[in-house]
């Protein structure tokens, strides 16, 4: 199985779909906090395990902190938002807008980034859905950190690859880079892909 | 839970309605059950307690009508994703303050609340809105703020002279530019040289160059007069006075306040080519704050003003304006 099997017209056509999810994520994130929030997508490919491992272990000691539902229903995945080293400190912040900043992420914080996860994560899955047809069900969102090589094999499934998009935060005039993920089966992945080409075919 | 390992005689039978609503009833927690249209079936006594809302009151009624201050929040849109769409959603503290009007009057009670849809075998619809008192949680974290705000404060005090430092002065700073960059408020910075003070140092010695900054910024924060001002002492000899809500004229009026309060303290300075005794030189910046405005930007501004001050022979300042 190799990693691209998707091809650039298919990843096009994601991207659209995602498009439609950010740009509902970050009207509901701009409205609670009162402030611009835009979301935006410089990159998004299939990897498969060892390309995935490659990427976030390049360097051992990042810590990754995100948030994880996962869906069930036409095809399975584990969704994941995640933010390398502090950076997810630092959105949580931003939107909370409490300047004085403890050394860690509290129990507060964690909640919070868990539900930017939750919407983020929702909105995506509610434009999938939109688009593909199609029914989930999820689980709540879970807060979730730890060194990539810990966080993975929770969630891993057999055979499994990666749809990967990279993800930029911008708010208050920072950009908060972060990645977004969504973990299948191989099997799930082919229902997905069968998915999206019925859904371009509705356009051509 | 696997209840079907007890069976019989333990099994679902076993939970008639009376005993599943004792079981929400004894919860320390809000349960509200809402049918697919959103409208209230049950809420537990939880719920009666700190809405002071009974179950009869309740019944048939959707969230909005019962608490018309849920509308502006996020509830009414994660219900309708839990039945419409049937994705669960988790609102914490820190993002929604409080959304149900919960608990006392004058300070509701904290809230972590999951809103998750609930689909019977049958396909039937409901959501259940469960919702946590984290009060206690939030406060501890208040406090913990608060101790680290103190901690810090202290660690932005420069030592010698007791005013602020850079790192405090630039985060005043940029708490003022995201203040005001909505609205055309005009903002100065003034900086300001000892003339002459490495000459000072080595006429008087370190000890006394240190009891003249003292001098010298004590001068500077008694002209000081607004509360939003901050003075700051950025490097050796140099301070830094930040002013909100300050146009040309009025920081060009205070800069010269300063520079006559530094000579009138009358420090000796035989070294000094400009006078006998201490004076100093400042460069004055006068910016709109808008969504530009950049503390790099500014802070060069007002160098090359207290060059040119310099260069016009020191005991003097220079003005520029930047971008209006």
């Amino acid at each position: 199985m190799t990693s691209h099997s998707f091809t650039e017209l298919e990843l096009d056509a994601l991207m659209e779909i995602f498009n439609v999810g950010f740009g509902y994520a970050a009207d509901s994130l701009s409205k609670m906090v009162n402030d611009q929030v835009t979301l935006s997508v410089p990159g998004i490919r299939i990897v498969n395990q060892e390309e995935a491992d490659r990427e976030f272990q390049q360097s051992a000691a990042i810590n990754f902190c995100g948030v994880i539902q996962r869906f069930e229903g036409d095809f399975q995945a584990n969704a994941v938002l995640m933010f390398p080293g502090d950076k997810s400190l630092e959105l949580v912040r931003l939107m909370v807008g409490e300047m004085v900043a403890l050394e860690d992420m509290n129990d507060l914080e964690q909640e919070a980034l868990t539900e930017v996860g939750n919407i983020l994560l929702n909105s995506c899955v509610s434009a999938m859905a939109d688009a593909v047809g199609g029914h989930f069900r999820s689980s709540m969102p879970e807060f979730i950190s730890g060194y990539w090589c810990s966080i993975y094999p929770n969630y891993r499934a057999e055979a499994d690859q990666i749809l990967l998009l990279n993800i930029d935060f911008k708010l208050e005039r920072r950009e908060i880079h972060g990645y977004l993920m969504f973990i299948m089966q191989l099997k799930s992945i082919e229902h997905f892909k069968t998915a999206i080409m019925k859904y371009m075919n509705r356009f051509s | 839970m696997n209840l079907d390992k007890h069976a019989p005689p333990y099994g679902s039978s076993v939970l008639s309605v009376e005993l599943l609503c004792g079981l929400l009833n004894s919860l320390e927690e809000g349960i509200i059950l809402l049918d697919s249209e959103g409208r209230v079936l049950h809420w537990n006594v939880w719920m009666v307690n700190a809405s002071g809302i009974s179950q009869p009151q309740s019944a048939g009624r959707n969230l909005v009508e019962i608490f018309p201050e849920l509308a502006t929040t996020r509830v009414p849109g994660a219900v309708e994703w839990a039945l419409k769409r049937n994705l669960p959603s988790f609102l914490s503290p820190s993002l929604n303050p409080s959304p149900f009007p919960l608990g006392r009057k004058d300070q509701f009670i904290d809230q972590s609340i999951r809103i998750t849809p609930l689909v019977l075998g049958s396909g039937e619809i409901f959501c259940m809105v469960h919702i946590m008192d984290v009060s206690a949680m939030v406060e501890k974290d208040r406090i913990l703020r608060q101790r680290a705000r103190q901690l810090r404060e202290l660690s932005r005090i420069d030592p010698m002279t007791g005013v602020a430092n850079r790192r405090r002065f630039q985060e005043h700073f940029e708490t003022e530019v995201r203040r005001h960059r909505r609205n055309d408020a005009k903002l100065s910075l003034i900086i300001l040289d000892v003339d002459f003070f490495k000459l000072y140092n080595d006429t008087y010695g370190h000890r006394s160059g240190d009891d003249c900054l003292v001098r010298v910024s004590t001068a500077i924060g008694f002209a000081l007069h607004r509360a939003g001002d901050l003075l700051a002492r950025v490097g050796g000899e140099e301070f830094a006075v930040l002013l909100p809500d300050t146009d040309e004229e009025g920081a060009t009026t205070l800069a010269e306040q300063i520079r006559a309060a530094i000579e009138a303290e009358a420090i000796p300075h035989i070294a000094s080519t400009v006078a006998r005794v201490v004076t100093a030189s400042l460069g004055v910046v006068t910016a709109v704050v808008g969504e530009r405005l950049d503390y790099n930007d500014l802070y060069t501004a007002a160098d090359i003003s207290l060059y040119e001050a310099k260069s016009a022979g020191r005991n003097t300042w220079r003005n520029v304006v930047l971008g209006m």
